[in-house]
């Protein structure tokens, strides 16, 4: 399975598990406001979980902070604790029902809530120092132990543990701060905005020294970042490589999670530096060239008037006329053209001399042949050798029959001359050519 | 090289970016803005019946929608010309990024002397050219249409 796909089929277990449990979160802030006040409550008092009648008092002391109701106290506290109940923020820790009256804590969730709303923790170069000191320290001894461990039990103990809990929870830290810095971030530019909105001229020593106090934290927080980055990852592939070796897979996965945050950390740190760099350099120019050289804003009242068409003549800036870029054409190599000479054979061929058909002939001898052979008349011969043939060509093959055997043989034509019908259609006056006769007209 | 001018468009939007530029909202971000503040910039200085009209010079009678929406192309074309002559970057999420550059629009006014010799001073360097349209130049708009 992909990562994409497990992390598809992940999102979609979640989703669905929370619209099994309807889970929905409200809360007003007359409740975010209880619940501060109990988490301040329970800090200063050392107290670790609540009696209806502390409750009672915590939630009358924000209500006559905030709004003062007609409704009486008790009601309006039973009501916040109920839905607060309602919300997951407090749950009841004694477990004895009826038998005495109840106990309440906050939960993780609105804990969690309470010190977003609280506390800003912000990365500085004191809580990073500590907090990658003692990630250093954690992923020593984790090291150390992937020496040591043979077992799944030691392995499970001594380097999935503490790799799941302290680890990561610093590494989780160092990212909490993080977001904390970039929220400061953003603040800080409201910041520099809403001095020069204040005070346009009056304000440049002030927006010079936040951006230089900013400047140096950002790359303080950058060195350290790489400097310790990299002992932090060199222990970590040491654990890495080790769980590898043990075919320890736990260790291993929570070993890359730990470099890939790590990595996101550092990565961070460089995009920060570099944006702040961007920043920096654009705010100093701004102060130097605008604010600097224009301090009662005449300029931007003169360019708006310029702008708006009612003062001075419409102009507009000369540039450089760019040619349009020529494009070469991709080179073909041709090929040579072939030098020019003399053909070597010639390119005449001699004519070649052949048997020559002649029909006339041919038939002239087919003639003969019959009338050697016995025929015994002109329609006979006519019969064996033009019947198959068809119209015209019948016709003129029937004259050029007679022709030859006028030539070959001696005709004697009877009297009167009897017409015989050749083939279909064609008729003809018939010649004798008895053998008899013949025989005596040769010899004759 | 050929020497050219800015067309009427890319001068009014040059200077609406350069008063972009002077404003402190705007350095407090570190000189992103995106194309609404832009349009919401022309609109506020200029007034939106200027700004048809600069827009759509050939046309008499017009839709308002289809008339704006020239504007915002029209707008959106001299601002890619912008970035190319390099008074302004064109980043990710339609933001641009301002330039020093675009003080180059301020230049008659910038200084404490009378514009109007500010401005002859400039002609005579070669810097800016005298132009007495107020509208786009037809020619203009078609080859820009051709583009």
């Amino acid at each position: 399975m992909s990562t994409q796909d497990f992390s598809a089929e992940r999102i979609a277990g979640a989703v669905d598990s929370v619209v099994q449990q309807g889970l929905s979160l409200a809360l007003s802030t007359s409740d975010l406001c209880f619940l501060v006040a109990l988490h301040l409550r329970s800090t200063t008092s050392q107290l670790s979980s609540f009696a209806e009648h502390q409750l009672e008092d915590v939630f009358g002391h924000v209500r006559d902070l905030t709004t003062a109701g007609d409704e009486p106290l008790a009601k309006s506290a039973t009501r916040a604790i109920a839905r607060l109940r309602e919300q997951r923020m407090l749950s009841r820790v004694d477990g004895l029902g009826v038998v005495r009256a109840p106990e309440y804590s906050l939960t993780r969730l609105a804990t969690a809530i309470i010190e977003n709303l609280l506390e800003e923790e912000i990365l500085t170069r004191e809580s990073l120092s500590v907090l990658t000191r003692s990630l250093a320290i954690a992923l020593r001894d984790v090291k150390s132990n992937c020496e040591e461990a043979e077992s799944d039990g030691d392995w499970a103990e001594m380097v999935i543990a503490p790799l799941r809990v302290s680890t990561s929870d610093l590494v989780r830290g160092i990212e909490r701060r993080q977001r904390g810095l970039d929220q400061q971030q953003e603040a800080f530019q409201e910041t520099i905005r809403g001095l020069l909105d204040a005070d346009w001229f009056g304000s440049i020593d002030r927006c010079q020294e936040l951006l230089d106090t900013t400047s140096l934290t950002l790359r303080e927080l950058n060195e350290l970042l790489l400097r310790d980055s990299q002992q932090l990852l060199a222990s970590l592939q040491g654990i890495l490589e080790r769980a590898l070796s043990a075919s320890q897979e736990d260790a291993a996965s929570i070993a890359h999670q730990l470099i890939d945050k790590l990595d996101r950390i550092v990565a961070w740190g460089s995009a920060r530096q570099s944006a702040w760099s961007e920043y920096f350099q654009y705010v100093h120019r701004f102060l130097r060239d605008v604010v600097r050289l224009d301090p009662s804003r005449a300029l931007t009242q003169r360019l708006r008037e310029q702008l708006a068409g009612t003062a001075g003549r419409s102009f507009a800036l000369a540039v450089a006329g760019g040619e349009s870029i020529v494009l070469l054409r991709e080179a073909v190599a041709r090929p040579d053209a072939p030098p020019v000479s003399r053909p070597r054979k010639p390119r005449d061929t001699p004519p070649k001399q052949g048997p020559v058909f002649d029909a006339d002939a041919a038939l002239r001898e087919q003639v003969r042949e019959r009338v050697e052979a016995g025929a015994q008349s002109l329609a006979e011969v006519t019969t064996d050798l033009a019947a198959e043939l068809e119209g015209g060509d019948q016709f003129a093959c029937a004259g050029r029959v007679a022709q030859s055997v006028a030539e070959v043989g001696k005709p004697r034509p009877a009297r009167p001359r009897p017409w015989v019908k050749v083939g279909d259609d064609l008729l003809i006056e018939d010649w004798n050519l008895s053998c008899e006769d013949q025989t005596t007209g040769v010899a004759s | 090289m050929r020497k050219k001018h800015l067309s009427t468009g890319a001068m009014l939007v040059g200077q609406a970016l350069a008063l972009l530029y002077l404003d402190p909202a705007t350095a407090g971000l570190g000189g992103m803005v995106d194309k609404g503040q832009l349009l919401a910039q022309l609109d506020g200085v200029v007034g939106t019946d200027a700004l048809i009209r600069t827009f759509n010079p050939k046309r008499r009678r017009y839709d308002e929608r289809v008339a704006q929406e020239t504007v915002r192309k029209k707008v959106a074309m001299e601002l890619r010309r912008l970035a190319g002559l390099g008074f302004v970057e064109l980043a990710a999420d339609e933001k641009i990024r301002l330039r020093p550059a675009l003080l180059r629009f301020a230049e008659p006014v910038r200084g404490l002397s009378d514009p109007a010799e500010a401005l002859a001073k400039l002609v005579a360097s070669g810097e800016i050219e005298l132009t007495e349209k107020t509208r786009l130049d037809p020619d203009e708009m078609r080859a820009e249409d051709d583009e």
